[in-house]
């Protein structure tokens, strides 16, 4: 599904670099892989120590002095600006130029939340395997080992590996949206697992706005619609119980009529007039997703979206600005 | 400027697109995805509103760029995702556009809302109906001698100075914020349709509609007109009134001196009229359905006794009579169409012991005063004065008082009910529909080929919306702007747009030739031409002949600021992006327009001009408030737009370059399942796109690279 790479400065650092051509070509293939055409793009990337990872790195990138390799790193930054995902500073002092220290402040973060590949050049990590025995080098991306494991679209049918495949998007998100009709009906473990996950963040990380799209648990012009609805929520409340680390609030819309299976997450953006906008980032579309009677190893198909779908199924249900939105119900959990 | 519109059904848009106009709107997306369909649905509804030209093939702002081919071309005919190959084509065509305004009951009018009030040489309140108002309003009748006008206070504020009703009773209790109107075009193939007076291509406005802070106003549609004998032709109805919408005070259906106010809460009443549809049309079939239930001999009288036979026809008789005084009355009234509001009078009289309603009707809507579609609409205010005339006639048929209420005791009864209805109905409908039209006639496109001026387009009058569609008009304003010094500014400085040339206009004339060569040969023989004594003479002389000319015009030439020297030059010899892109520039900058439609505004420019005419259209927003709706494949052009709006953040731009993020409305159309969807990606304070953009649009440069 979608996986993190972090990449140590000494990446984007010329002089860093033995055989500059071979870099170049690297960086380019690291683009393609990163960043298809057509279709999802499947890796978000670290940026280090709570932003500075990227501003360094342009410094970089600025004083590449061969344009052909210049160019290559600096579409890589672009493109990347879009999938950069903020990890929390795990050491106090600031790395600086020092390489092996950004290998041990990715190692450090890596510790909190798995970060997929961590990568740096030959000479970082020639100063110590032992210590940087996680840490790729860029010369191995061209290998096609490296890759392995990077995207998996069909999952099976058990709940802790669907979950994991949603780490990443629940990790870094602020907030996300379960779109799925029984997600409080028959797939309520699912939704209560997922819940739970997402609001389990490690420390630096925050807690996301959830949103939670279900289908109508009756006919929505129905006398008895609004009682019913009232119903699953407290059926779902008494699922989820207090036990939070923090309070928050879950917004559960009821929708007439819903067949889709989505999961979106994104982050806050903010207007000239102060408003907070919602702007997807990542979404998942699933077929099936487990349930706790299911227990053979059978897979379903889960796909990571394009960025049109995403926009696709982000105005249809999600984006505050959709009229048709329906009002939410609020639950309210508490760390009591 | 217009603030939103939606589209259903047009062109290459199936189902319904909805796009919220900004100062600066952008359409982005791939050749034939429907972009164009968005524009050129301004210039149809353009064309219905203004012109009542249903079956529009040229339009007046498309000028000779855009021919829609009429209503079989433009109504889109693929195949909706819900239709699903069921049931090709035959969907309406519906256009709905918003303006925002700003009516406040609190505020003094501002002038920029007095084209809301004037236009048409109308007011929103018919004046007899100010004086029918008064009249209703007070109780004596001496305060009805009121002449003029009313003013926007005193129609939507309270002047204090009114007693003995609630006058605020008719206010708006809420801002006006926005107005809108949604017309349905379609082609109504009943061949009862096409034998009436209508037209013969059976395209038809089938229905308005009116909006008020977004809320419903009222429909009015187009539809058989079924009475209880049978059908008797085609008109417009009343279709809906939405009395929930909130600018209405609550005590929108009471008067203050009813007798069965309730105490307690002045605003309210123990009992409201008793209507509990929310139709002038339900309330028809009401009538309808008391018909066909045959009792027109049994329907009880106010003293409960049914009316016999010779009763019966006797009223019938008496209504004769006075419609047809009514008739001749009316005759005089060009554009009145009596219509909907004539029920009021019917349910005014509904306690009457007849049953000639479908008298009434057939007197009073009459297929051959419908035949122009829209005229019928514009005046829905004024038959006050009339239903007054005919309660008079209704006198004077010989109704006694006791059975005819007099205007007063109507007012107290149950008129005051319609009457408020009325006029809450001509601000329902009139103001949204003279703010629409307001905004349309100043609506003016920038098509994607323009014309480089010859001598032949020196006669192009920039007041005629048609000369701006090849940018001939641009030329003529700046030749005959009255501040061509501010309209040129941005373009000749040096921090505007700097695209190598200057403009500069010359004052032209015309002068006899044979004049002047004898003129100059007689200086030039006495060889006085070089005596500075007689240059005042000379000057004198040719301008004496300039002045008896009165012929003098004004010529634009370009100067280039490198390389020729101060050369004018013609638009023509200077290369195509410059003499492309002024039109674009011109357009954007005069103060007329309310919504500017260009398409393609970068044509043959260069990148980096591309991006100084991002700073051209904010320039124009921040100047004139306009709207500006632009179709292009410039990302040079957005760039510049976000960079302004993050630097504006930043609090680094500079004043006449400061953009917000909501100046701008970004849209990508894209084709969906064979009909066009308009997509809009905002943008944050940091000049980002906060939804990812769907296509490729911004890495085709990355994809080029390294593919």
């Amino acid at each position: 599904m979608l996986s993190e790479f972090a990449f140590t400065p000494s990446v984007f650092d010329e002089n860093a670099q033995e055989d500059k051509d071979a870099w170049r070509e690297q960086i380019r293939e690291i683009n393609l892989a990163m960043f298809p055409r057509i279709g999802s793009w499947p890796i978000v990337i670290s940026d280090l120590f709570e932003g500075g990872w990227s501003e360094l790195v342009q410094s970089y990138v600025d004083n590449i002095e061969d344009h052909r390799s210049k160019t290559a790193c600096q579409s890589l930054l672009t493109q990347g600006r879009k999938m950069l995902v903020k990890r929390p500073c795990c050491h106090d002092a600031w790395p600086g130029e020092d390489d092996a220290e950004w290998c041990r402040e990715a190692q450090a973060t890596d510790l909190i939340e798995p970060i997929d590949r961590i990568i740096s050049t030959r000479n970082t990590i020639d100063l110590s395997h032992e210590e940087f025995h996680k840490i790729r080098c860029l010369d191995e991306t061209n290998d096609s080992g490296f890759w392995n494991g990077i995207s998996n679209d069909s999952p099976s049918l058990k709940m802790i590996e669907q979950i994991d495949l949603l780490r990443k998007i629940c990790l870094h998100s602020e907030w996300i949206a379960f779109i799925n009709p029984y997600a409080l009906g028959n797939e309520l473990d699912f939704t209560e697992k997922l819940i739970r996950h997402a609001l389990a963040k490690k420390e630096g990380f925050k807690s996301p706005h959830i949103e939670v799209h279900v289908m109508s648990p009756s006919r929505f012009d129905s006398a008895d619609n609004e009682s019913s609805k009232k119903k699953a929520v407290k059926n779902f409340q008494d699922c989820l119980g207090n036990n939070f680390k923090a309070s928050n609030t879950i917004q559960i819309y009821f929708w007439p009529k819903l067949l889709d299976r989505i999961f979106i997450g994104g982050s806050f953006q903010q207007d000239s007039d102060g408003k907070r906008l919602k702007a997807p980032r990542w979404g998942v579309a699933m077929n099936h997703v487990a349930r706790n009677d299911h227990s053979d190893n059978s897979t379903t198909e889960w796909k990571l979206l394009s960025k049109k779908s995403i926009l696709d199924w982000f105005y249809k249900y999600v984006s505050d600005t959709d009229r048709q939105k329906p009002t939410p119900c609020e639950l309210v959990i508490s760390n009591e | 400027m217009l603030t939103k519109i939606a589209i259903e059904n047009f062109k290459g848009i199936g189902e319904r697109v909805e796009l919220d106009l900004a100062p600066i709107t952008l359409l982005f997306g791939a050749n034939s995805a429907g972009k164009s369909s968005i524009i050129h649905a301004l210039h149809y509804a353009r064309e219905v509103l203004l012109n009542g030209n249903l079956n529009a093939h040229s339009t007046e702002t498309g000028g000779g760029l855009i021919n829609l081919g009429g209503f079989k071309s433009f109504n889109f005919n693929g195949k909706s995702n819900e239709w699903n190959n069921k049931q090709p084509s035959k969907r309406s065509i519906k256009i709905y556009l918003e303006t925002e305004v700003n009516l406040s009951p609190d505020e003094e009018p501002d002038d920029d809302l007095i084209p809301y009030f004037d236009s048409y040489e109308r007011v929103p309140l018919h004046p007899n109906m100010k004086i029918w108002m008064q009249r209703l309003c007070t109780s004596s009748t001496e305060k009805a001698n009121i002449s003029g006008n009313p003013t926007r206070r005193e129609l939507l504020g309270d002047d204090g100075e009114h007693e003995g009703w609630n006058w605020s009773g008719l206010f708006f209790y809420k801002d006006i914020k926005t107005l809108g109107v949604e017309i349905e075009i379609d082609k109504i193939d009943d061949l009862s349709f096409r034998h009436s007076n209508w037209n013969n291509t059976g395209v038809s406005l089938k229905s308005i509609k009116t909006f008020v802070n977004s809320q419903p106003g009222i429909s009015i549609k187009l539809d058989k007109r079924i009475d209880w004998e049978g059908f008797d032709g085609w008109n417009y109805w009343l279709d809906d009134f939405n009395f929930s919408n909130d600018v209405l005070p609550d005590s929108f259906w009471s008067i203050d001196n009813m007798p069965n106010r309730n105490s307690a809460n002045p605003l309210r009443y123990k009992e409201k009229v008793d209507i509990d549809n929310r139709s002038l049309r339900d309330l028809f079939k009401y009538y309808k359905e008391d018909f066909e239930r045959g009792d027109k001999y049994e329907r009880k009288t106010e003293r409960q006794q049914p009316l016999s036979v010779s009763e019966y026809d006797e009223e019938s008789a008496r209504y004769d009579h006075i419609f047809k005084q009514y008739l001749a009355f009316c005759s005089s009234y060009r554009e009145l169409i009596p219509g909907w509001k004539f029920f009021a009078l019917q349910y005014s009289y509904s306690n009457r012991p007849i049953g000639k309603l479908d008298l009434l009707n057939r007197h009073l809507i009459n297929p051959k005063h419908s035949c122009h579609l829209i005229s019928p609409l514009y005046n829905l205010t004024g038959e006050t004065e009339v239903a007054k005339h005919v309660i008079q006639q209704f006198q004077d048929a010989g109704w006694t008082k006791e059975i005819i209420p007099s205007v007063e005791q109507l007012s107290r009864d149950c008129a005051y009910s319609f009457n408020a209805m009325v006029v809450y109905s001509d601000l329902f409908f009139s103001l949204p529909l003279l703010a629409i039209k307001n905004e349309l006639v100043d609506f003016r496109y920038l098509g994607p080929l323009r014309n480089i001026p010859t001598a032949s387009a020196e006669n192009a009058d920039s007041q005629k919306p048609e000369t701006w569609a090849d940018g001939a008009a641009a030329w003529d304003i700046l030749r005959n702007s009255n501040d061509f010094d501010g309209m040129i500014d941005w373009i000749n400085k040096e921090d505007g747009f700097n695209c190598g040339f200057h403009i500069t206009r010359h004052e032209m004339c015309k002068i006899d030739r044979n004049w002047l060569m004898d003129y100059l040969l007689e200086l030039i023989d006495g060889d006085r031409s070089h005596e500075p004594e007689h240059r005042e003479e000379v000057i004198n002389e040719i301008s004496s002949q300039i002045d008896k000319k009165d012929s003098l015009s004004y010529e634009i030439f370009l100067i280039s600021k490198v390389g020729h020297g101060p050369v004018n030059l013609s638009p023509k010899d200077v290369g195509t992006g410059v003499s492309q892109v002024i039109p674009a520039i011109v357009m954007s900058l005069e103060p007329s327009t309310r919504t500017l439609a260009i398409e393609q505004p970068e044509l043959h420019l260069h990148p980096k001009l591309q991006a100084e005419l991002g700073d051209a259209f904010i320039e124009s927003i921040r100047k004139n408030q306009k709207g500006l709706l632009l179709e292009t494949h410039s990302e040079h052009l957005i760039l510049r737009l976000l960079r302004r709006i993050r630097e504006s953040h930043q609090g680094k731009a500079k004043e006449n370059a400061f953009l917000k993020t909501n100046d701008i409305a970004v849209y990508h159309v894209s084709q969906v399942e064979g009909m066009a969807k308009a997509r809009r990606i905002h943008v944050d304070i940091n000049g980002e796109f906060i939804e990812p953009w769907p296509d490729d649009f911004f890495e085709i440069d990355f994809y080029e690279r390294f593919s």
